[in-house]
């Protein structure tokens, strides 16, 4: 009988250390599930259980908060090349970064007044020190700008894009994993964004792919390809932007963070604009 | 690491030709220090546009008013010169998310307060600053960015 207990005791033990650290095959939802990977308790918990290992990750669970750690803000760089009618409207535009800076007060970035800075300059988390969340859902994956506290939709339900879609600051966005790799294509961008603090512009017709891949549990990297011929005679291919996860962003709601129009005003008048002589 | 660690035991232990070294290669390290610090007050939206990276004023006075504001808070304060003249002076300030981070609050400060700021002056010469640091009364430390990046006494 002794033995047998022991013998039960034994196997329950084995059982609960089995469940502890093998795979979970039938859990799913939430931030610490996971029902693709089946990796169960260890998968994106941002205080991992014992048992889990650092690294053991779904590489297509790509929820969590992500803050910019390598490569530049800027996808454009310095050097594009524009057709006339582009570099047209790039000189039109007054930045306050870069080789053509001008104080904002004498400037015309969007972002000065609060106005929406698009996709371009959300995903390549333009604004120091800000991040993004990626939530994943069966038929989407919604992406979370702290700046100014918006989000974006990506499709990946297999549908196409809308015919002739009213522009939108973010556009419209479907994705589809290529191995690891989750693309995104975008359209229907609202031409009076910029690409970048330099003052880089596109057009409406402009198309974007990026690429997002999870190289290992704390780091997301992103390429990105910006196709726009009315104003870059070639296509514009980024660099690779790296993100690491940001669990204390995660853990303690830290995200909010909205561009306030009246607020910016008011702070343009009592600080900006006075201290460039305005 | 290992070469600063070297440079730095042969600058206690060793002869006089080491310490010169290291004190050119701490010399050099505080300049890269520098830079780097630097980075998050001119990376900043139009700052390095608008204000004098080169320059650090810090001026004594009273609180008028602090704005706890999204995306940028306000500070202004009046400071009175050797001749007794009043002149109310603006700073820049992160959002509200980055001063709390930075140890702010919204209570912080409140008119008739006496503070000392130091900060980057404006351009165009008017009495505005993006502010680095403040010192409250009390002696406490407050940073425009973490950890106190860039201090008022560099």
């Amino acid at each position: 009988m002794r033995r047998l207990t022991l013998l039960a005791a034994m196997i329950a033990t084995g059982a609960a250390l089995a469940q502890a650290q093998a795979p979970d095959q039938g859990r799913t939802g939430g931030r610490g599930g996971g029902g693709r990977g089946g990796l169960g308790p260890c998968l994106n918990q941002w205080a991992l259980p014992s048992g889990c290992e650092v690294g053991r990750v779904d590489p297509r669970d790509l929820s969590g908060v992500w803050t910019r750690a390598g490569g530049g803000a800027g996808l454009v760089g310095n050097n594009a090349t524009m057709t006339a009618a582009g570099q047209a409207k790039f000189l039109a535009n007054k930045p306050s970064f870069g080789p053509r800076m001008v104080p904002p007060a004498f400037g015309n970035d969007p972002m000065g007044k609060c106005d929406p800075i698009g996709l371009i300059r959300n995903i390549s988390l333009e604004v120091a020190g800000r991040s993004f969340e990626f939530a994943e859902m069966p038929d989407r994956v919604i992406q979370f700008f702290e700046w100014a506290h918006q989000y974006r939709t990506i499709w990946t339900d297999g549908r196409a894009f809308p015919k002739d879609p009213e522009p939108r600051w973010n556009g419209y966005s479907v994705g589809k994993w290529e191995g690891n790799t989750l693309v995104v294509d975008s359209m229907g961008l609202d031409e009076r964004t910029w690409l970048d603090n330099l003052g880089h512009p596109h057009t409406g017709d402009m198309r974007v792919q990026e690429r997002y891949t999870r190289t290992d549990r704390n780091t997301l990297t992103m390429s990105v390809t910006i196709t726009d011929p009315a104003f870059y005679p070639q296509p514009i291919a980024s660099g690779v932007t790296t993100f690491r996860l940001n669990p204390e962003k995660t853990e303690e709601d830290k995200l909010e963070t909205f561009c306030v129009p009246s607020e910016e005003e008011a702070f343009n008048k009592g600080i900006r604009d006075p201290a460039a002589g305005k | 690491m290992h070469h600063i660690t070297s440079l730095i035991d042969r600058a206690e232990l060793g002869p006089a030709g080491s310490r010169r070294r290291f004190a050119k290669f701490s010399g050099f390290l505080c300049f890269v220090a520098a830079l780097m610090l630097a980075i998050p007050v001119l990376a900043h939206h139009g700052t390095a546009a608008s204000y004098d990276a080169d320059k650090t004023v810090t001026l004594k006075g009273t609180v008028t008013q602090f704005v706890w504001a999204n995306p940028h808070s306000q500070l202004h304060w009046d400071v009175k010169d050797a001749d007794g003249k009043v002149v109310n002076w603006g700073g820049e300030l992160h959002s509200i998310a980055q001063l709390i981070a930075n140890g702010w609050n919204k209570n912080l400060l409140k008119p008739g307060d006496e503070v000392t700021v130091a900060g980057h002056p404006s351009k165009a010469g008017s009495p505005y600053m993006v502010v680095i640091s403040l010192k409250t009364a009390d002696g406490k430390e407050y940073y425009r960015d973490a950890a106190g990046a860039e201090k008022a006494d560099k």
